[in-house]
């Protein structure tokens, strides 16, 4: 697992917030059964080449996060055997661990940076649990990416929030069904983002959208 | 009783047995005999059935002993029909076919033609194999995602990614957040620097025509490289030499695998001359194809060739007893 690529040439400009987003071109999850959300969005100085997270909004994310939470994320040890040619379970323990850290820097590398569970591909998650707990996951947790009916199973679990990707990689999508709420999450990224001078703007879903397209 | 005989002095007239046919040359005469006529001894004429293919020269009379009369006959054109000995009130009392320009025969349906799966295999592995793309440093064309993807799998359709799905250019379908409109776009991670491709560009025409025939390709060649295998494994079953079959097919499988990889690898390198990306991976898939037929073809006929030669090499002779 490697650190994504620093965008030191291409600095974050401003990271974008859209509360309550409705739109399915996100490709996130807008069932209010899924807890309250906010859409979450960065804008650099220049149009970036590659997809995937720039280094310094996963950072950002990260810290943010870790700050009020434990982060659980998918670790990947190996693809199952032909699963390029039909479709396999990946089992826990062996093709995959479920991986929990309040450090921000491997929770980052974790969460962006797993080639076996690519977030740009949105392939992968983040559970949020309150500081300490550890929360119990099976292989069946990894439907949380497309199957918001599992979002029910996860209170019985101690998981208070989810980070999941959206459309390509390029956005996210906070949601937080107990405390802290997704206000606390949101006041705190805004925050992470004034420690390292980029704007922080909080957004309607046109605005987003546009702000997004740069 | 009466019957048609050959005469024994016919340079272009011939008698098959077997097929109960006289054979005349093209453009030729010839000469039968008629032997015998109606049961109370009445005179039979004799008449073709289709006189452009042979015609009735003349009949002559009872010259050559034991009622045997001469039958003059000429070829007017290809063809197969029948001569008929009549009784007078038109009855036939004898008949025998008659071909000008080939030998007679019935098509006898074959049990034991000879089953192949070498076109299903080989289109099918074209949807299978990853093909490398020459100077990428281990890039390969695949239809299908690496990793863990959400069910329902990828957006995607299309890929030119390394063994770990790190570094890739995929044809994709969705939302682009760089132009805020839904269309077919390029993804890429990576691989800018090879292909000059970035993130979100969108494709054209083109690009929608390759990203829904690799969506088809990749599940359609899945299919038919089953079928392939199935019906390769089903020629050895059937075969008579099901040993050497079954290395034939063996062989032929390793040098469809081995054709696609090499030729494809070519055809990939050539595509990305014309247009990096999409000409990448349609040039590698048109080269894999072309390659697995050569691959297998060469591979499956050594292999039958090598199978022959050592078995009359190495085949023990039986022991027999010494005088």
């Amino acid at each position: 697992m490697t650190t994504p690529p620093d965008d030191a040439d291409n600095p974050l400009r401003a990271l974008l917030l859209c509360p309550r987003f409705t739109g399915e071109q996100w490709q996130l999850p807008v069932d209010e059964a899924f807890g309250d959300r906010v859409l979450i969005g960065w804008r650099t100085a220049r149009p970036r080449v590659d997809a995937g997270v720039p280094s310094s909004v996963a950072r950002l994310l990260a810290q943010a996060l870790c700050r009020h939470s434990t982060v659980t994320f998918a670790k990947g040890h190996h693809a199952p055997a032909g699963a390029s040619l039909v479709p396999r379970q990946w089992r826990m323990g062996r093709h995959f661990e479920w991986s929990s850290t309040r450090d921000p820097d491997e929770a980052a590398a974790g969460m962006f940076g797993d080639p076996l569970f690519p977030w740009e591909r949105q392939g992968q998650l983040a559970l949020l649990s309150p500081p300490g707990d550890i929360p119990v996951l099976d292989e069946r947790h990894l439907a949380l990416t497309h199957d918001p009916s599992m979002a029910s199973t996860l209170r019985g679990v101690s998981v208070c929030g989810v980070l999941l990707p959206g459309v390509d990689g390029d956005v996210a999508g906070l949601y937080a069904f107990g405390a802290p709420d997704s206000e606390v999450y949101q006041s705190e990224l805004v925050t992470c983002a004034r420690e390292r001078a980029v704007t922080a703007e909080v957004l309607d879903e046109p605005g987003f959208a546009r702000s997004l397209a740069g | 009783m009466a019957d048609f005989r050959l005469v024994s002095t016919q340079l272009h007239l011939n008698y098959i047995t077997d097929e109960h046919a006289f054979v005349l040359d093209p453009g030729t005469s010839g000469e039968l005999a008629l032997w015998g006529g109606g049961p109370n001894g009445e005179a039979l004429q004799v008449e073709s059935e289709d006189p452009t293919v042979v015609q009735i020269v003349s009949v002559g009379t009872a010259s050559r002993g034991d009622n045997l009369r001469d039958v003059r006959v000429r070829a007017a054109g290809f063809g197969l029909t029948s001569l008929s000995a009549l009784m007078p009130d038109g009855r036939s009392w004898a008949t025998t076919d008659f071909a000008v320009g080939f030998t007679p025969g019935r098509m006898v349906p074959t049990n034991d033609a000879p089953l192949s799966g070498e076109i299903p295999f080989v289109i099918g592995a074209a949807a299978i194999v990853p093909i490398p793309v020459p100077g990428t440093n281990g890039l390969c064309i695949q239809l299908a995602h690496r990793g863990w993807a959400p069910k329902g799998g990828s957006t995607s359709t299309l890929f030119i990614q390394d063994a770990l799905g790190k570094r890739n250019l995929r044809l994709d379908y969705g939302y682009n957040v760089k132009t805020g409109t839904i269309n077919y776009h390029w993804n890429q991670k990576g691989t800018y620097q090879i292909f000059g491709i970035a993130d979100h560009t969108p494709v054209g025409t083109v690009g929608k025509v390759v990203y829904k025939s690799a969506r088809y390709f990749k599940y359609g060649g899945r299919v038919l490289a089953v079928v392939g295998i199935a019906l390769d494994v089903y020629s050895v079953v059937q075969s008579d030499r099901p040993l050497r079959q079954a290395t034939k097919v063996v062989s032929g499988w390793a040098g469809a695998w081995i054709g696609c990889k090499t030729v494809g690898a070519g055809g990939a390198w050539v595509g990305s001359a014309v247009t990096p990306g999409m000409g990448t991976a349609i040039g590698g898939v048109v080269g894999c194809l072309a390659g697995g037929f050569i691959g297998y073809e060469g591979a499956s006929r050594a292999a039958g060739r090598l199978y022959d030669w050592a078995e009359a090499k190495f085949t023990p002779v039986p022991e027999t007893v010494a005088p």
